[in-house]
């Protein structure tokens, strides 16, 4: 039986892929419990061949979809039809999973009764060498109900603690809220996925280890400067969780957590607004996306507006909000 | 029967010396079929880059070397315009040879007063706009100790602040960066007026790599030099080494020649070994971790410090003939560059020790840049593993080869010969006689 099915989009990284494989593939008596899904999202280079290569040697746990370029959400979508294993996480192709931990993580996995098993993720920085730990504190042996997270999401790391590289859950429990699936050729879908896991996850546990390896310093990574050039990708996933806000069948801890995500994506959308790489029409079209925030969703508007002056206040320095957009707030001109 | 042309080489590194540049000029000429004097520095071990070992049985019946005094850089270039000014009928052409600077200093100085003369100038490594130059030389950085800069690391409550403004301690602090700062603006200058006149007024210019000739050229202003750039990479002499045959080692054994320091560290790799001591108390009984050369002191404290000595052992830095046996005889060769991760994308070095790997056909295991000159010729002639600076990443690939019997891509016998002293002293000959031609 597959106790774990991962899926992997992978565009364009034939220079990392082989470390994420051999990471995972590194412990011969688990390797049967697996179920790696390897999505070519349309790579121009050697990925594909370099998957290939790893199905032909295990091809028992190992499949390749081949597809056109759709973005990493198309790619989440198509590995989620295929896969068969009992949890489902997602792992990109230029991250990897530590050797130790992963052994005793999917040997856990094989009794796990929760919908949702939590682990730590390490944020790798390349350019210093440092790595940088995120823990949940939940501290219970037997899984807890997601009302719970209510608690969590008033915390700083929150996305960290809860996000596509901490959350592996039931594959059925996600299919049945899997609907249209994941925005294609869009950024910032782990958010998405975050949203739909609370959608249908009820109760939680956590593994205190540390599986996931979240590498920054590769060249061309979302993070960082290519946030000003997907800010529509940004946008567009932020409509979507608005959304789901909604949907009255859902319950209402899910609102209050979205409502978590969406204050914090807020801040960073508006971050940007005096950014000189920003060009004016995306500095207008955040103008209108805050029009339709203060029309239809005046309750995030007013939320968001307290959230950025506190952010200010409390810490001046670090603060990518502009005191523009402060100002641009206080004097509410619109 | 026309006459064999000869060249003047100016380089400051050369054997018998040991050091890196010199070595990878020697492999280079030796193999040429021109004749070179080169200029050199008397055999005076100045400071950490050279090795302190003499080469003396690195000769090439091709090259004659001119040592001189190198009581300064000032004094060898000078002496050096005057035995080029009395020799200059003896000569068809110049090389030039960085680092350090002052070699192309010199050529600088013999085309001003004999424009005629032919110029090959050849970068080892690039002298201006590169991560070593720019910490040396402290540029772009901000003077760490101003007030400003402590704000922006931690906050502070006012009377902190103001305790800061008036404290004597940081006031000398700030006078003291700034000053070193100055010292290193002026040699920061002196080394692009160098870059630029050599861009300008060389024949031929030399880069080892693609990413070094690239970004040489990155600046717009300089662009219009870039089609006097040629590539020539470094080389293997398969003559220098003495063992033919691997020998089967009792256990695992990885080593490093060469110098490492505060940039060019050990760090990640230590801590990845740490990681594996601590999952196997026999780690010593399967591998070892063999450093000839210079090391920081951070990182052999790093060894004391957490009881590594049974695993990673230091030993005295080596004659270059004795390392390409040491070379020869491990079962893997650790590659290690700086991580300039964040300042620049890919590595544009190419380490002269990668070559000798190569050419030994020992394994390497390269902790580079993914995508950088040395990585590149890793994938393409096999041979080797290339891992990032991560810890986690060099513990994965050690506890594959440890444990796992992992082993890369076999080397490509066709693609090595590339780099053999003699195909890459083709390319330098066929430079040299497009020069002698035009």
């Amino acid at each position: 039986m597959k106790v774990l099915s991962i899926i992997i989009p992978t565009y364009n990284t034939e220079l990392y892929i082989e470390r994420c494989l051999d990471s995972l593939l590194y412990n011969d008596k688990i390797i049967k419990y697996l179920d790696i899904i390897i999505v070519n999202d349309g790579s121009s280079d050697a990925s594909l061949k370099i998957a290939k290569k790893y199905q032909g040697l295990y091809y028992d746990s190992v499949k390749v979809v081949d597809k056109k370029n759709g973005g990493h959400g198309s790619a989440v979508n198509a590995g989620l039809v295929v896969a068969v294993g009992k949890y489902v996480r997602v792992l990109d192709s230029d991250d990897w999973v530590d050797i130790d931990n992963f052994k005793e993580y999917v040997e856990r996995l094989k009794d796990e009764k929760a919908d949702l098993v939590v682990t730590d993720v390490r944020k790798q920085h390349l350019y210093d060498e440092s790595e940088l730990d995120f823990k949940f504190k939940e501290n219970s042996d037997r899984p807890i109900s997601i009302e719970k997270v209510k608690k969590k999401v008033l915390e700083e790391n929150f996305f960290f603690e809860f996000s596509i590289h901490s959350m592996t859950i039931l594959t059925e429990r996600l299919k049945e809220v899997w609907g249209d699936g994941l925005l294609e050729k869009t950024f910032y879908v782990d958010q998405q996925f975050v949203a739909k896991i609370f959608m249908c996850a009820k109760n939680f546990i956590e593994y205190h280890i540390n599986i996931y390896m979240y590498f920054i310093g590769r060249p061309g990574q979302s993070m960082g400067e290519g946030f000003f050039k997907h800010i529509n990708d940004h946008e567009r996933v932020l409509r979507w969780l608005l959304k789901t806000t909604d949907d009255n069948k859902l319950p209402e801890y899910y609102r209050t957590i979205v409502s978590r995500q969406i204050i914090l994506m807020l801040r960073t959308h508006y971050g940007a607004y005096d950014q000189q790489k920003l060009s004016k029409q995306k500095k207008a079209e955040i103008i209108n996306f805050d029009k339709f925030l203060k029309n239809n969703y005046g309750k995030y508007y007013q939320l968001a507006r307290v959230s950025f002056i506190m952010k200010r206040i409390l810490n001046p320095m670090k603060d990518s909000v502009s005191a523009k957009m402060i100002r641009y707030y206080k004097k509410g001109e619109r | 029967m026309k006459k064999r042309e000869r060249g003047f080489v100016i380089s400051w590194y050369y054997p018998p010396g040991n050091s890196s540049e010199g070595l990878v000029t020697f492999k280079l000429l030796g193999h040429s079929k021109y004749f070179y004097d080169v200029w050199t520095r008397a055999n005076q071990w100045q400071n950490v880059w050279d090795r302190k070992s003499d080469e003396r049985e690195l000769v090439a019946k091709n090259v004659r070397t001119i040592e001189n005094d190198c009581s300064s850089m000032e004094k060898w270039v000078k002496n050096g315009l005057e035995y080029f000014t009395q020799h200059r009928d003896e000569y068809d052409f110049i090389m030039s040879r960085s680092m350090p600077a002052e070699s192309h200093e010199l050529a600088i100085k013999i085309k001003e007063r004999f424009p005629d003369i032919k110029w090959v100038a050849s970068f080892g490594d690039p002298i201006v706009n590169t991560p070593y130059i720019d910490a040396i030389t402290m540029n772009g950085e901000n003077n760490p100790f101003r007030v400003r800069e402590y704000l922006r690391r931690e906050k502070l409550s006012i009377p902190r602040t103001a305790k800061l403004i008036l404290s004597p301690v940081r006031n000398a602090k700030s006078y003291l960066w700034q000053r070193d700062k100055q010292v290193g603006e002026k040699e920061a200058k002196k080394l692009r007026t160098i870059n630029n006149n050599v861009l300008q007024k060389a024949d031929v210019l030399i880069y080892n790599n693609e990413y070094q000739y690239e970004h040489a050229f990155s600046d717009i202003k300089l662009k219009k030099y870039k089609n006097k750039g040629r590539i020539l990479e470094h080389s293997f002499d398969a003559d220098l080494y003495s063992i033919e045959q691997k020998l089967k080692n009792d256990k695992l054994t990885f080593i490093y020649v060469g110098h490492l320091d505060d940039t060019r560290n050990a760090n990640s790799l230590f801590r990845a070994i740490l990681h594996l001591k601590k999952k196997d108390a026999d780690l010593d009984k399967k591998v070892s971790f063999d450093f000839y050369g210079h090391l920081s002191e951070k990182n052999k404290l790093y060894v004391l410090e957490h009881r590594l000595t049974d695993v990673i052992k230091i030993h005295e830095d080596v004659g270059y003939l004795e390392s390409l046996k040491i070379i020869k005889s491990a079962d893997w060769a650790i590659l290690i560059d700086a991580n300039f991760t964040g300042l620049v994308d890919d590595c544009i070095y190419l380490p002269a020790k990668l070559m000798d790997y190569i050419g030994a056909r020992t394994k390497v295991f390269s902790i580079s840049h993914v995508k950088g000159a040395g990585s590149d010729i890793i994938r393409d002639v096999g041979g080797g593993k290339v891992v990032t600076h991560n810890a986690d990443d060099i513990y994965l690939y050690l506890s594959k080869i440890i444990y796992k019997g992992y082993s890369p891509v076999p080397y490509d016998e066709k693609k090595v010969q590339q780099y053999s002293a003699k195909e890459i002293a083709k390319k330098l000959d066929c430079i040299e006689d497009e020069l002698m031609e035009n």
